[in-house]
């Protein structure tokens, strides 16, 4: 077949999408975007639990060897003498960072989700019909 | 109206930042493309709409790692066939095309009956290339519908360049034999 009688004809193949194709599109991707919101929301609110409930008991202990009514724990047959300081410090530190993450984490998902709103514009649910 | 290159990474740029008028634009450019390239591939037209869908709620959430080395149209079409072929590996079927809708252009001056032979002979074609391999099928559309080059291709589809050019070969060989078959005699028009 001649170049440039295929190059004709393919030329003629292209498939045309059905009527409101980008619409739906659009609509689609609004939809997935606000169920990805809210799930990422509920995650994020499970894990905060969890860390805060870390927290607190990090707290509780941190509190028991600074008071020195733990100085020592016993893992097994070894007896391990806890100096209240260093170990204080240590726990004081994580402690610190976990918080200083848990503040960082919920800034860079509350950016990512436009403070609240989807990465469509207002005016695109306007033409949308709104969901 | 069609985009330049440099107009297709303006809009890309926009839509990094969420802007869903800019990706508008760009569907409204690519999609029948788009949509040709699934068919050569999955050769199901719902099943093809669905895959380009995909491919570009992809291109929507990864916007942000275009990197401008190669043509938008490439970095799009790279998606829409790697999604094609995923979804052709799960359902594992060659479907023919059974709905040829027309959605043909707004009428305009041409004669009725040659607007009847223009949809005609497209709804042939497109049969042609669908008794085509999807790799045939394919590789004839991006080199004569989407006038990439044989790198081009190359970066789209994954194929050496030697495969490319033997697809080339024989998807011509092929769609020349397909439309002999549908059209019998009158396959000269077009040949």
């Amino acid at each position: 077949m001649k170049e440039e009688a295929i190059k004709k004809i393919i030329k003629e193949s292209t498939v045309h999408t059905t009527p409101g194709f980008t619409d739906k599109l659009l609509l689609r991707i609004q939809r997935e975007e606000a169920r990805m919101g809210s799930l990422a929301i509920a995650r994020r609110h499970r894990f905060r639990l969890a860390l805060y409930g870390v927290a607190v008991l990090g707290i509780f202990f941190t509190a028991m060897f600074f008071l020195d009514l733990v100085p020592s724990i016993s893992l097994g047959r070894y007896r391990l003498n806890l100096r209240g300081t260093p170990f204080l410090i240590l726990i004081l530190c994580c402690l610190f960072a976990g918080a200083n993450q848990i503040l960082k984490w919920d800034y860079l998902a509350s950016r990512a989700t436009g403070g609240g709103q989807s990465k469509v514009l207002d005016k695109d649910r306007e033409i949308l019909g709104g969901v | 109206m069609a985009t330049t290159k440099e107009q297709d990474i303006r809009l890309i740029e926009k839509v990094k930042n969420g802007d869903t008028q800019a990706f508008r634009q760009l569907v409204d450019e690519y999609k029948d493309l788009s949509l040709s390239l699934a068919c050569s591939i999955l050769k199901d037209r719902a099943q093809a709409e669905d895959a380009i869908q995909e491919a570009f709620i992809k291109v929507f959430r990864k916007a942000d790692s275009f990197r401008q080395q190669s043509a938008f149209s490439s970095w799009l079409f790279r998606i829409v066939v790697n999604t094609s072929y995923n979804q052709l590996k799960r359902n594992r079927s060659n479907l023919p095309l059974t709905q040829i809708t027309s959605n043909d252009p707004a009428p305009d001056e041409k004669s009725a009956l040659q607007q009847l032979r223009e949809a005609d002979r497209r709804k042939y074609v497109i049969m042609a290339l669908d008794r085509l391999k999807p790799d045939e099928a394919l590789v004839l559309r991006l080199f004569y519908l989407c006038e990439h080059s044989l790198k081009e291709i190359a970066k789209i589809t994954g194929f050496s360049t030697s495969k490319i050019k033997v697809d080339l070969h024989r998807g011509r060989k092929n769609m020349a034999r397909a439309l002999k078959n549908l059209l019998g005699d009158q396959a000269g028009d077009l040949l």
